[in-house]
Parts: C-alpha cells; structure tokens; sequence
C-alpha cells in the first residue's frame, strides 16, 4: 500500500490530471492575452480542452521510414518527466517533511526529460525539418544550461542545502531569496532560462513554424501530438511553480487565504512570460546560443559573485 | 578455498592460457576460443572467490628477492577485490563479443594470448601489495597495451600505438621515481605500511609522479591524447576492453589507492586533482562534441568521464570517494557497452564515420536499444546508473563548497559547474551518436544490411541490464563492493534525496498513463505516410540530415573556434610538446655534433679537465 499513495498524487492529484486540467486553462489565458496584446479576439475559453479532445479522436499517423517504437515512446518520455517534476513540485510545498523521489539536482535532471523527448521526436521522425528541429533544441538546451546551472548554484549557496524543502524552510525564516540581489538576478536568469525550456517567443527556435513547420513536431499528429500538448500544459503550471519556489518562498494550498497568495505570484510570472513571448520576434539558434553564453551568463556569475561575498 | 590458490590462478592461469594459445595454430580458431572463454570464467569464478574470502594478506615467502627486502607480496582487500572482479568480468564480456566479432585477422592467437595475459597482469598489478612487484606488473601491462593497440597491421596503427607506449610508459617511468622518493621516505616497499603526508615539495613530486601513472592509464588530461589517437586504428574490442574498461579500472584503482593509503593528501593537493577532474570533464567533452568518427567520438567522451571519477576520488570525503568509484565501474559498463554498439555497427556497415551512417533502427533494433540505454546513462539521465554515482559526486562537491568560503569556495562551485554541465554536453554529444546512427535517414549507398549475431548481442544485452540495474538498486552495488572499501557499514547519505527504485516506480507508471491514452485511438494498422517537406519533390540524399551537421552555430562561435583548430591540429597533445621539444634539443646538440674528429677529441680534453677540477676541489 505503500505505493499507492505516490501513484494517486503522480495520476491524479496534484499530478497528471490536475495540472493537466490547470496548464490548459492557463494556455489558454496566454492565448486570449497574447490575442488582446496583438488586438485579436483570442479563442474562448475552451478552447485547449477542445483541441485535446479532438487530437484524440484523430488517427495516429507513423511517417514513412521511421520507427513505429520510438515515434510513440519519444512523446511518453517526456510526459512521464513532467509528471513527475509536478507531482515533486506541489508535494515538497505542500506536504511538510515529505521525501517524494529526489532533491534538486533530481528536478534539474528530471525538468531536462521533456526537451529530450522532444529531440527524441524530431530525430525519430525521418524529417528533415525534423532533425533540424530537434539539433535546434539540442543546442539551445546546451545553450541554457550553463547560465541555469550557475543560477541554481546561487541560491543553493545561500540556502546550503540542496533538499527542496530546505529552501522553503530557509524562505520562511530568513526572507524570500528574490530578497536580495544576487536573488533577483538569479531570478531574472532563470526566467530566461525558463522561456527557453518552454521554447516560447524569442526561443521558440526548435519549433519555428514559420521556418521548419513546427520542426520537431512536424509529423507528429492525433493522440501523440495531444501527449506533446499535454506535456506543455503541465509545463507552463510546473515551471512557473518551481520558479516560485526557488525564489518567491514556496507556496501552500491548507487553506484560502495561501491558494489566493499562490494564484497571485503565479499570475504575475505567467504575465512576464506572455509580455516577453509578445513583444519579442524569434532569435536564430546563432544568436540565442551567443545571448545565453554571453550577457546571460556574465550575469549569472555577477550574481553568483554577488552570492558569495553576501549581499 | 585457499587463499593462495585463488591468487595464483588468477595471475598465472590467464597467463598459462595465453601461452597454450600461442601454439595453437590460428585456423583451429573455435578451440583458442573454447579454451580463453574457459578459462577467464575460471578466473572470474576465483575472483568471485577472493571477494568473498574478504582481507588477507598473501605473501609467497618461497620466491624471497634480496634487493631492498623485496618480497612477491600480495593483499587482498575490499578495494582490489572488487577491481578484480571488475577486470574478470569485463574480460568475460569482451570475449565472448569476440567471438562473435572479430574477423579472421592472422594475428589471431596473438590477440587472444594478449588478452588473457592482460587480465592475468592486471589481476597481479591489483592485488600487489609492494611497489617493485606492482611496477613489474604495469610494465608488462604497457606493454600488452602496445601490442594490442597495434594488433592490425599498418603505419597508422604502429604510430599510434607507438605513442600510447611513450606515454603510458614515460609515466610509468615517472612512478618509478615516485616510488624511490617514497622508499627514500619511509624505508618501506609494502604499499599497505606506507602513509606519507603530502606537505613538502619532496612528497609533493612523489605524489605527482605517481598519480600522474594513474592519469596516464585512466585517460586524465594532460595524459589523454593515446586514447583518441588509438581510436582510429585499434579494434574496437581492444578499445572497448583497454581505454574504455579495463584502463580506468586500474588508473583509478590506483589513485583510489594512493589516496586511500599510500599518501595522505592536503587540501592543496586535493584541489589539484578536483581541478584536473574538472578541467578534464568539459575540455574532452567539448572535442567529443565535434567529432565526425564514432569512435573518436566515444574515446573522448571517455576521457571526459574520467573526470568525474577524479572530482570525486579528489573531495576526499567518504560520499566523493564512493561517488568516484561507482563511477568508475559504472563507466566502465556503459562505455564498453558503447564501444561495443559501435563496433557492431561498424561491423556491419563496413564503416564509423557518423556521416556515412544512419538509419540502423530498422536494422539492428536491439544494439539500437541497447546503445540508447548506455547513452542515456552516460549522459546521467535519471533513473540510469551514469546518474547515480554523478549524482554522489556532486553530493560530495555541494557539501564541500557549502562548507567552504572564499576563493576555495568560488574554486569547488566552479568545479561543480563543470560537472554539470559537462554532462549536458555529454547529452549533446550522444544526442547526435544515436541520430547520426540509428534515426536518420538511410544513406543510399548502405544496403543489405544484417543485424549482428548473438555472441554480439549477447554482451550488449547485459551490459544494458546492469546500466538499468546498478542505477534502480543503486544500493546494491554500493552496499556490496564499494563501502567496504572505506571500512565500516555503509552510510545512508542524508545530504541529498534520491530513491531511484520509487522514481522508476513512478516513471514507469506514467509511461504506461500515457501509453494508455495513445491506446484510446489505437488502429492495429498504423497508418504510415510519406513524411512531409513543404510539398516539394527532393531527392533522398538532399533532405537527409546526418548527426555531424547538428553543432554548427557552436563550433563556429568565435572564440571556440580558435581552440577547436588548434586542438585538432594537435596543439594541446602533451605527446606532441614532447615531441617538439626533443627534436629541438636534439636540433640543438646536432649543431655541436659537427662529426669532426678533432672538435669530438677537443671536446674529451674539456671534459677531463673539469672532471679534474672537480675531483680536486671535492679533496
């Protein structure tokens, strides 16, 4: 019975399910602003519950050449990722002294899961637009990650410990890490970190449509394309979580008053992704990789320095 | 069983062996086989034995040598047993893929008798337990090394494994002069009564000069550059067997046990190997990125590795020291079994250039399978076991740099940011191994092509398990051969948080969630359309996209670019500074050797008299 517990937070509460439900209606509210932003009517509210729906009563579609076995298993790799990343997120601030899978450098490893799975599906596809799709994530993965790293790395030195819920603890008594400011520019690192793990505007460079017709997602379609679009529901809700509670002291659902405090800090996360991805035009993959090795991480480590002699 | 016995038979019987096959002639190849397949199981089974017997000390007192109290002086302990099962079972694995792997070449036997004299020597060099008899084995080790790596005939394969004796052997010659430091020291040859603090310029060299054998053998920088040269010309059995396995496992056996035992290292030592770890991680891992040939590709990525066996082994705290030796072992499982991918592949294509390759999953499903487990592993992906004893070294870097302020703090957190994003590289690197091999598109020219037969599939097949198997029951291992080596009960480490078994649990659950609702509009027949490329007609090969192509824009930045051209035209090779500045010395001398009679007997005449003078002012 022991596992029983885990699995129903994993499917279905706080997990798959829920966040699920709460990662299309907030693609939705980033489509009807991203609409009102750029003086259109946006669609209505049920929109993204729709699309899903209709993906799933739709054919599932192998393209020529490639493997039927790892065409289906590329999208599931990272479902299951995020799934769990989730679960991690909501249980460490909700439940008190729980010790679900890991710690953060576990998160870190497990929040990677859904870009592989995308780069898995562009590689598998047999597409050109594919293959460039999926080399275009690849880079900007690698592109990211050091900036991310050292980010990550700073606010671990100030908490000491590298157990999720010992940054809670550490938030609630000594301050908010956002406090400070080596806090803010970790935060503001990765916030752009995290546009790009969400590939949104300026880094949707891996999907391009414009370019490479949604590259690594080219020729996926009905059931698996709806897993993909779950995947990135269950992303816009997890990573701004996780932002929250690397930075802004964690969150608590036991009772209104901190559900009202969580819908707020996520709101206003949620509006600074959506004005970014608004009024930013796509960076080719030249460019981003030099705009997060260079300005990006220069940051990171002034903020790390920052960090390190206390302030 | 005795103790003794067991000794002997896994240093003499591979060698015994290796002898028996020499005069076996190279057509009766079934029976070589029969018999080195024999007798390594023999020789893993008395492995086995040893680890189970536990700490002993083994001394054959009938073979007494009177130089400095020698004596053929053996011990068995936690760390060499489980090095020695290592070695025995690695041996088993790259036998039976040879079996089913290697072409009729005519120096048939002779690979064989190498091999098995590999495993007996390194089984020797393992459990030694005085410096002269630990020395004698590495030398004859080296120089199997040589003779395997240049097995295939050629200049290419001579020049190659020409410099991989010059190196492995110069620091071999390095450790001999540590060695004599550490006699002069203590008065003692018997590697377990030795502990010598590292705190003055003397021991400092000492400890150098030794550690710098264990680079060399392991594969750290600077001592790197035999592996990727003897890439290209070894067979990929030897370079599966030696670099990737069964080099690291002596190498870091031996530095585990010159930190373990023989020196007692300072901080100031410790942050040189940390640094060297660090260092190692990213700079090998960058030039693996940007490799066109498998198997270069896969030597540099092993290189890299090392690195993180060094930052562990280098914290000096019992979680790095553990972290650093299940890496160890755990890279030698994934990297052979990598190794071993290729050399199917290559097998059957005929080729390892990534560019001429592709499309192999239709072919060779299970080397596809099994590639991508020991990719996702090496590239420290949860729940594989690359990321298990990663996630223990950065446990031991983290508690480390939280422990520490100032610039030796900033120094560990820069280290750490080696680490981990050496291994988002290392993903990158694979990321395009497995598309440039298995899913892009087939090339034209690559038709008819078999899957591998089972004496090839077999070893990959268990290898893969145990990558799965040592990352879920990540206790086990650690439990069973690695704590003990630090003496005592293992230790529950309450830094971190990570359960594997629950986070496999978990994964696989949701993969079935999601297989789940693939099944919600599940046709038997899926339907299967041609791939979609903007409504133009192309040809085959000009929408085939090959793995090399997939880091241009990073190899192109500016200020890598520079570092690239100079790395690949040889301009960091340690092999190749020597080489230089031998010839300028030499360059040098040559102009004093004018071959005139009268200057070389002018010359004579000096030196006379300053040896007189000398003389004179000594009385």
């Amino acid at each position: 019975m022991e596992i029983a517990k885990p699995v129903f937070y994993l499917l279905l509460f706080p997990g798959f399910l829920f966040t699920g439900i709460l990662g299309l209606f907030f693609m939705w509210v980033d489509r009807k602003v991203t609409a009102l932003i750029q003086s259109r009517m946006g669609p209505p509210w049920y929109q993204c519950y729709a699309d899903i729906g209709k993906l799933l009563y739709k054919q599932t579609i192998i393209p020529a050449g490639s493997n039927a076995f790892w065409f289906v298993l590329s999208p599931l790799i990272g479902l299951a990722g995020i799934t769990i990343a989730a679960t991690l997120i909501w249980l460490e601030n909700s439940v008190p002294h729980v010790s679900f899978v890991g710690d953060l450098i576990v998160l870190l490893y497990l929040l990677i899961l859904p870009s592989l799975s995308m780069i898995f599906a562009g590689s598998v596809s047999n597409n050109p637009f594919s293959a460039v799709g999926a080399s275009r994530e690849m880079s900007m993965v690698v592109a990211y990650e050091l900036p991310y790293i050292i980010a990550i790395f700073t606010l671990i030195l100030k908490v000491k410990s590298i157990l999720i819920s010992d940054i809670i603890l550490y938030q609630a008594e000594s301050g908010v890490l956002i406090g400070s400011l080596s806090g803010v520019i970790a935060f503001i690192v990765v916030f752009t970190c995290m546009q790009a793990k969400l590939t949104y505007l300026p880094f949707d460079i891996p999907e391009a449509e414009s370019e490479i017709i949604g590259g690594t997602l080219a020729e996926y379609s009905g059931v698996l394309l709806a897993l993909f679009k779950l995947t990135n529901a269950i992303m816009l809700v997890t990573l701004p979580l996780f932002l929250i509670t690397l930075f802004l002291g964690g969150f608590n659902i036991n009772s209104w008053q901190n559900i009202v405090y969580l819908v707020i800090k996520y709101v206003v996360i949620l509006t600074l992704i959506i004005l970014v991805k608004s009024i930013h035009p796509r960076l080719r993959i030249d460019q981003a990789i030099k705009f997060f090795w260079g300005p990006v991480t220069i940051l990171a480590i002034t903020g790390f320095i920052l960090a390190l002699i206390g302030v | 069983m005795d103790i003794y016995l067991l000794v002997k038979t896994v240093i003499l019987l591979p060698a015994i062996g290796g002898i028996i096959c020499l005069f076996i002639p190279n057509r009766k190849r079934r029976l070589i086989e029969i018999i080195t397949l024999t007798l390594i199981i023999i020789n893993l089974i008395a492995a086995v034995n040893i680890f189970l017997t536990g700490n002993q000390r083994v001394v054959f007192e009938r073979f007494p040598v009177a130089v400095m109290d020698m004596q053929l002086d053996f011990i068995v302990d936690a760390l060499c047993a489980f090095v020695l099962i290592g070695i025995s079972f690695f041996g088993v694995v790259i036998i039976v893929y040879s079996i089913g792997w290697l072409e009729n070449i005519p120096r048939l036997k002779e690979y064989y008798t190498y091999i098995l004299f590999t495993i007996g020597m390194s089984s020797g060099a393992v459990l030694a337990n005085n410096f002269i008899v630990m020395l004698f084995f590495f030398g004859i080790i080296a120089l199997l090394l040589y003779l395997l790596v240049g097995i295939n005939n050629g200049d290419a394969a001579s020049a190659a494994s020409k410099k991989t004796l010059i190196i492995v052997g110069s620091t071999d010659v390095l450790m001999i002069i540590g060695v004599c430091i550490v006699y002069y020291l203590s008065k003692n040859m018997t590697i377990s009564e030795v502990s010598i603090p590292v705190n003055g310029i003397l021991t400092g060299f000492a400890f150098i000069f030794m550690i710098s054998a264990a680079f060399a053998k392991a594969g750290a920088m600077p001592f790197h550059t035999w592996i990727p040269s003897i890439a290209e010309t070894a067979p990929v059995s030897v370079l599966a067997f030696l670099p990737a396995s069964l080099d690291k496992l002596l190498g870091i056996y031996l530095l585990a046990r010159l930190v373990l035992n023989v020196f007692v290292i300072g901080t100031k030592m410790g942050f040189l190997l940390m640094f060297i770890g660090a260092f190692t991680i990213v700079s090998a891992v960058m030039m693996a990125l940007v490799q066109r040939n498998l198997k270069k590709l896969l030597s540099f990525c092993a290189i890299s590795q090392v690195g993180y066996m060094v930052l562990g082994i280098g914290t000096g705290t019992p979680i790095g020291i553990v972290g650093g030796l299940f890496h160890m072992i755990n890279h030698a499982i994934y990297k052979s079994c990598l190794f071993l991918c290729g050399g199917a592949v290559e097998k059957e294509t005929g080729t390892s250039e990534l560019e001429k390759l592709g499309g192999l999953v239709h072919f060779m499903p299970v080397v596809c399978i099994t590639c991508t487990i020991a990719a996702l592993s090496v590239s420290g992906v949860p729940p594989f076991n690359g990321f298990a004893s990663k996630w223990l070294v950065y446990q031991a870097v983290i508690t480390k740099a939280t422990a520490t302020t100032g610039i030796k703090g900033a120094l560990l957190w820069l280290f750490l940011v080696a680490a981990m994003f050496g291994s988002a590289l290392t993903l990158a690197s694979f990321v395009k191994v497995l598309h440039s091999l298995f899913f892009s598109k087939k090339p034209s020219g690559l038709n008819d092509i078999k899957s591998p037969n089972w004496f090839i599939k077999i070893p990959l097949i268990i290898l893969a398990l145990l990558c799965v198997f040592f990352g879920i029951f990540m206790w086990f291992p650690l439990k069973v051969f690695i704590a003990p080596v630090l003496g005592g009960d293992f230790i529950y480490f309450d830094f971190g948080l990570w359960r594997p078994v629950r986070a496999t649990v978990l994964i696989l659950i949701s993969l079935g969630a999601g297989f789940l609702i693939y099944l919600f509009r599940y046709v038997r027949t899926l339907e299967v359309k041609d791939v979609f490329v903007g409504g133009e007609t192309l040809d085959e090969e000009s929408i085939r996209i090959p793995g090399t192509h997939f880091y241009g824009p990073i190899k192109s930045l500016s200020f890598l670019k520079g570092l690239y051209d100079r790395a690949e035209n040889g301009y960091f090779d340690i092999y190749n500074i020597g080489k230089n500045i031998a010839s300028n010395i030499s360059g040098a001398l040559s102009i004093i050797h004018t071959g005139i009679l009268s200057t070389y007997l002018l010359w004579i005449l000096a030196g006379l008299v300053v040896l007189l003078l000398i003389s004179k002012l000594a009385d």
